[in-house]
């Protein structure tokens, strides 16, 4: 095929209204040519024509359909799955003031070597993306592996979200989070981890602009602790004294 | 993004149920891909929407038994020089500028984009359905994309 030829049908490949054969001939043509170019920005034009559908809800609705989802993913992955548990908890001895959690960028050294850590694991990788995607739905999904590495993404319907990367049984997780707008100076988010029925802090924290947070916390995670975040005055409560504005189970 | 997935499958489909089944098998394959997926959010979406509208199409091919045509990517692939082009002004296209830009076509332009991209018709059953040459329905397609590139804000990639 020539070079004009090609150009002439560039719309209908883009829109993906070519046969197959003609589909090869141009992809084998354009290997060696600039109409590569072209075909990247129509090809951004289709992307942008998917705005033009109009906004509906499922017949089971966002929920419904949501679970339906989670539950292929789930299969698919052989992702183990739990219910989520509300936060029920007390101080316990040892932990009645709160420690307070490192805050600083997600982006910083520290968060960048677990991260490149987990980047070898690739099923948690796409865990992380794909469940960024699901941008309405209340879920929570997570990954383990033998060696007791665990990723634990949740996120509600409301947008916010909590992700946990963990070796369980050892005093090293990261705790990422996003959705929790700034506080004022008088408030803090206080997080907490959930055992037994006991709510041990695990530290205040500031979200940036973005209402974004990620530090790494000193605590000894279990399969089945609840992870939980209050809204408490600054400097953090013994105890939780409001609901939760979010709360996970691993 | 939730409702625009499933507008996007539903206004190709008409179907709730099976533009359910689309969204939900879009989800699936951006299960597959996302490890070998580069970006954050705004990239992600862009590839889903994509994922939906083919699966869609699928669909839409197989109820009405016509022989599958290959979509505009390969399955396990995405153009991601599109999808960098597109990040810079997906937050300005709203379902409304979309559809403003849309209307301002010359309406040969429209329609054929509209029967192609939601409708799954390639550019021979474009020109059967309206009566157009052939090589009209592809200057149509090209040029009404090329506008729309125009209107949309889109560089042209180097």
């Amino acid at each position: 095929m020539k070079c004009d030829e090609v150009r002439d049908l560039t719309g209908a490949y883009v829109l993906g209204s070519l046969t197959e054969d003609e589909i090869r001939q141009i992809e084998d043509h354009v290997a060696g040519c600039d109409l590569h170019a072209e075909i990247a920005g129509l090809a951004a034009v289709t992307m942008g024509l998917a705005a033009a559908g109009p906004e509906a809800e499922p017949p089971s609705g966002f929920t419904g359909l949501g679970e339906r989802i989670s539950a292929a993913i789930r299969a698919d992955q052989n992702v183990p799955h739990r219910e989520i548990a509300p936060i029920t908890g007390t101080p316990i001895d040892g932990s009645v003031s709160p420690r307070t959690a490192s805050s600083r960028p997600e982006s910083s050294p520290a968060v960048s070597s677990r991260t490149l850590r987990f980047a070898s694991w690739p099923v948690a990788a796409a865990l992380a993306v794909a469940l960024g995607a699901l941008l309405v739905w209340n879920v929570a999904l997570q990954m383990n592996d033998p060696g007791g590495e665990l990723v634990h993404f949740f996120r509600e319907e409301d947008g916010d979200w909590v992700r946990v990367e963990a070796t369980l049984g050892e005093s090293n997780a990261t705790v990422s989070l996003g959705g929790f707008e700034p506080l004022p100076s008088s408030r803090d988010y206080q997080l907490w981890a959930v055992r037994n029925d006991a709510a041990i802090s695990l530290g205040v924290f500031e979200t940036g602009e973005n209402g974004r947070w990620s530090g790494d916390i000193d605590f000894a995670l279990e399969r089945g602790d609840g992870i939980a975040i209050t809204e408490e005055t600054a400097g953090g409560s013994n105890a939780p004294t409001a609901e939760p504005l979010l709360s996970t189970q691993l | 993004m939730g409702r625009r997935a499933f507008g996007l499958a539903f206004r190709v489909l008409g179907d709730g149920s099976a533009a359910e089944d689309a969204v939900q098998d879009a989800f699936l394959d951006l299960w597959r891909q996302a490890a070998s997926v580069d970006g954050g959010k705004g990239r992600v979406d862009s590839l889903l929407m994509t994922l939906v509208h083919r699966r869609a199409i699928d669909a839409l091919r197989a109820r009405e038994r016509r022989t599958r045509i290959s979509g505009v990517m390969p399955d396990e692939a995405v153009d991601h020089d599109a999808v960098e082009l597109f990040e810079k002004v997906a937050n300005a296209l709203t379902h409304e500028r979309v559809l403003e830009c849309m209307e301002s076509l010359p309406k040969d332009q429209k329609h054929a984009i509209e029967l192609a991209y939601f409708g799954g018709l390639t550019h021979s059953e474009i020109a059967q359905k309206t009566g157009a040459p052939l090589g009209t329905v592809k200057g149509r397609l090209r040029l009404g994309l090329l506008r729309l590139r125009a209107d949309f804000g889109i560089e042209a990639a180097q």
